[in-house]
């Protein structure tokens, strides 16, 4: 939900579309890694 | 590359002085970026001053947190034991950037000047508002898969492009800067580099002659939950397509704070107000 959130007002140009869901994806990809990180 | 003048600093204030009192005149640092741009004319400054031999590298704890000195290097400032033990989200994103040949020249104050690499801008042939101000924007209809999804204007669609910036946003960090008046200012990161609008040819909100002398960080419990992701087209040494600095303050099962600050999708790092909100 807050990958849609964070996307949710992004405005391609015609030829970078794939950003919007690149940076979903990406977003969760991130959160997942940063819980699994460290020792605490 | 455009003949041009130099001098080399002996202190702060005279560094202030001369680039102040010289509108085509700045500041030389690493130079990574700079000296790239002169050579193929995108840059073409009629002054240099080498602040390189200035005492502004120091890296210390501060009552509040870590000061970092504009001119540490990229590498020393990745691998201090004080950024590896209390702030690794800034040593992965430094260590996400450019390469380990690079890193060694390149300050952080410089890492926060690097200019867009919008293939445009980079093209002397092409038109670009950011190179040359009320030439048209040749990738707003042009070529212009790695621009800008936020916040662009029709002047300009280009990205900031590194990763030092999107970590330091994410951690709440401020930028400390020397004034042409002597005296010294902080801009918070979030508000240092600025959107295009009519005047993409500023990248940030500096004045002409301002020198940034540190980089300040105030204590946080992400140390323990932080990653940075870039996706680029190649594994290494290659620009984000878009990257992900992400910082969790956890308490058991619960996610007490959450910092998310995209990269390379707008003319800064970028954290949307409904992310904030979340």
């Amino acid at each position: 939900v807050a990958a849609e959130a964070a996307l949710k007002d992004a405005k391609p140009l015609e030829h970078n579309g794939y950003k919007v869901e690149l940076g979903k994806r990406a977003i969760v990809l991130a959160l997942q890694q940063a819980l699994t990180s460290g020792a605490a | 590359m455009q003949s041009f003048k130099y001098s080399s600093a002996t202190d702060a204030a005279s560094a202030v002085r001369t680039v102040s009192a010289n509108q085509t005149a700045t500041f030389l640092a690493g130079g990574t970026n700079l000296i790239d741009l002169m050579k193929e004319y995108v840059e073409r400054p009629s002054e240099l001053v080498d602040i390189s031999g200035l005492n502004l590298a120091e890296i210390r704890s501060t009552s509040n947190g870590i000061s970092i000195g504009a001119l540490a290097k990229n590498t020393d400032t990745a691998n201090h034991p004080l950024i590896r033990q209390n702030y690794p989200l800034l040593s992965m994103a430094i260590l996400a950037g450019a390469s380990a040949q690079l890193r060694n020249m390149a300050t952080n104050g410089g890492n926060l000047m690097q200019r867009t690499r919008c293939q445009y801008f980079y093209d002397i042939a092409m038109p670009c508002n950011k190179r040359e101000p009320g030439s048209g924007c040749g990738a707003l209809q042009g070529l212009n898969r790695i621009h800008a999804i936020f916040g662009y204007s029709d002047k300009c669609v280009a990205t900031y492009p590194g990763d030092m910036a999107n970590a330091l946003y994410a951690l709440d960090a401020v930028v400390r800067i020397r004034g042409t008046n002597g005296q010294e200012r902080t801009i918070p990161l979030e508000d240092f580099h600025r959107l295009p609008g009519n005047t993409p040819e500023k990248d940030n909100n500096l004045q002409h002659g301002e020198l940034i002398v540190a980089i300040e960080m105030p204590k946080n419990n992400f140390a323990n939950k932080s990653y940075y992701l870039k996706v680029r087209d190649r594994a290494s040494y290659a620009f984000a397509l878009l990257a992900v600095a992400a910082a969790l303050e956890t308490s058991g099962n619960t996610i007490k704070q959450a910092r998310v600050v995209l990269g390379s999708v707008a003319h800064k790092p970028w954290r949307s107000p409904e992310a904030k909100e979340f």
